[in-house]
């Protein structure tokens, strides 16, 4: 049941914007130099985002953890810049 | 031996039915996840927008200069002051879908208007057909909505080319995104041309041949002027200031004006000394536009100032212009970023050759601090000369400062970030401007504006 959660949640994710799961992931993984971090790591910390919970949540502060060149206002600044992008607002940006 | 044997089968049974079990049930999981991946990738389409809500309050003191003469008292323009305390809005409705792989499509749709008002003109200095298509839903007319952005991008397999066709974002540039602290929001530096385009564009990236952070494209663009009569799509327009031949009064106008723009841009992010640094050169050139409301008439002129509004023949406008804008990001990782825009035109205008300087310079920085991280003040400088054209439709303010012409004025703001889909932005305007011959403007003004905007973003 726990898998079928999880994958839905991923999915419906997914669905909330292919290419802002795309940028989140690109830009994190750009600025973490310190740490490896995973994609599921990263996804989780972006639902939690959505979610309202800011850099309290596990995941994401796993992140700010693992990664000193990602702060929280780090962090904050990443997510307000993809959810107030318009999508093709730069012709051949895509 | 026999309960011993009857006991293993039993439990091998038991055991074999468990993992058939978790295996149908594995199965049947894969199967709804299935369901779910096809399900997401049949649904192309993304939305997203914004919504905003802005009280301003502008006031102007104007007076009548000796330009124009007594006797001609009806070009004169009214210099009585202003004072205006308006509240508007804007909403902006963001589709697109990704068509294919390849091929995307992007779109906006847009309103803006005053509260409880409708059945206005437009925001323009000119009416015109073309004009109005410039400012889209920016005008200000009524809660209609418009189509400012529509059109299609295709990425060429194993190519550095993009095409796109359509109407394209060619507004809200560089440096204006600054003032809420977003990324770039748009494709022409906003001091080259701030207005919504129709056309075709071809966009060359090299960054595959360059280092990590760099970037460097170009940007060809295609974005004719057409005329067609207003009242039937079959026949050209007719001017009714030339004499016609053939006896016919009236002269057609050319159906296409050609308008090309070439952008070359270079961005290079994660610098030792800035975050970014960003350099783009845009040049455009129009050619053969016609003007409705700026056209030659039979007659001996009042005037000398009139002199090249009076002789015959359709009069067309043409333009050369040349942007440099350099922006920096973070200096020195301070939260300091600072973003200068030259633009120089030169262009013939009844008849007569112009030339026209005009400049922009920002400053932003961006807290750091638990108490306001993300917040965002900064200043914008602008500073135009007499022969300035205005080229800005799209900005959501009464106040003309970014319209200014022969003018030089600032703007202060602080953006205060709420959370990552709420600003307030709280800013000020205050400008002066002196009389313009070439638009016959016999106007000296000094304006101010402020203003607090909340914007949400969904």
């Amino acid at each position: 049941m726990k898998i079928l959660k999880y994958g839905i949640l991923l999915l419906s994710l997914s669905s909330f914007a292919d290419t802002k799961i795309d940028t989140f992931q690109k830009v994190i993984k750009s600025d973490c130099k310190d740490g490896k971090v995973s994609n599921l790591l990263v996804k989780k910390s972006l639902i939690e985002l959505v979610r309202g919970f800011e850099c309290e949540g596990k995941f994401t502060s796993l992140i700010i953890s693992k990664c000193t060149e990602i702060d929280c206002q780090r962090m904050t600044d990443i997510f307000r810049q993809i959810q107030q992008a318009k999508p093709g607002s730069v012709v051949g940006d895509d | 031996m026999h309960k011993l044997i009857m006991l293993f089968l039993v439990l091998f049974s038991v055991e074999t039915l468990a993992s058939m079990s978790t295996e149908k049930k594995l199965e049947d999981i894969e199967n709804r996840l299935g369901d779910l991946e096809v399900s997401q990738a049949l649904r192309k389409f993304r939305f997203s927008g914004i919504f905003i809500n802005q009280i301003e309050e502008f006031s102007s003191v104007r007076r009548n200069t000796d330009l124009i003469s007594p006797a001609l008292a009806s070009l004169k323009a009214d210099s009585r002051d202003t004072h205006l305390t308006p509240v508007m809005m804007r909403v902006a409705f963001n589709i697109s879908a990704e068509i294919t792989q390849r091929m995307n499509f992007y779109s906006t749709i847009g309103m803006a208007k005053f509260w409880n008002l409708a059945d206005r003109n437009t925001r323009n200095l000119d009416e015109t057909g073309n004009f109005q298509s410039l400012g889209g839903s920016y005008t200000f007319k009524d809660s209609r909505a418009n189509f400012d952005m529509a059109y299609i991008s295709y990425n060429f397999a194993n190519s550095n080319w993009t095409l796109a066709m359509g109407r394209m974002p060619t507004n809200n540039g560089p440096p204006l995104n600054r003032v809420d602290g977003v990324k770039r929001t748009g494709t022409y530096p906003s001091m080259s041309y701030n207005n919504i385009m129709d056309g075709v564009a071809g966009i060359y990236s090299f960054n595959k041949y360059l280092p990590k952070d760099n970037s460097l494209k170009f940007r060809l663009f295609y974005t004719p002027f057409i005329r067609v009569n207003r009242n039937d799509r079959s026949r050209q327009v007719i001017d009714d200031t030339a004499s016609g031949s053939s006896g016919n009064s009236g002269e057609p106008v050319d159906s296409h004006s050609s308008f090309y723009v070439i952008q070359s841009e270079y961005e290079r992010k994660n610098l030792s000394w800035a975050k970014e640094f960003d350099f783009y050169l845009s040049h455009y050139h129009i050619d053969k536009f016609y003007s409705e409301t700026k056209q030659k008439v039979d007659g001996t002129p009042p005037s000398s100032l009139l002199d090249r509004f009076y002789h015959n023949g359709i009069e067309y406008f043409r333009a050369l212009s040349t942007t440099v804008y350099l922006g920096v990001d973070n200096l020195l990782r301070t939260g300091f970023g600072f973003t200068g825009s030259f633009t120089h035109y030169d262009f013939n205008y009844a008849g007569e050759d112009y030339k026209s300087d005009n400049v922009m310079f920002t400053v932003n920085y961006t807290f750091d601090n638990k108490f306001n991280a993300g917040d965002v003040t900064g200043i914008e400088y602008l500073k135009t000369d007499k022969n300035r054209a205005p080229t800005e439709e799209t900005t959501i303010y009464v106040n003309p400062f970014y319209n200014m012409i022969n003018g030089e004025g600032a703007h202060v703001y602080y953006t205060k970030v709420i959370n990552a889909n709420q600003i307030v932005r709280f800013g000020h305007f205050s400008y002066q401007t002196k009389e313009a011959r070439m638009l016959l403007i016999d106007l000296e003004t000094k304006g101010s504006a402020s203003y607090v905007r909340w914007k949400v973003f969904f």
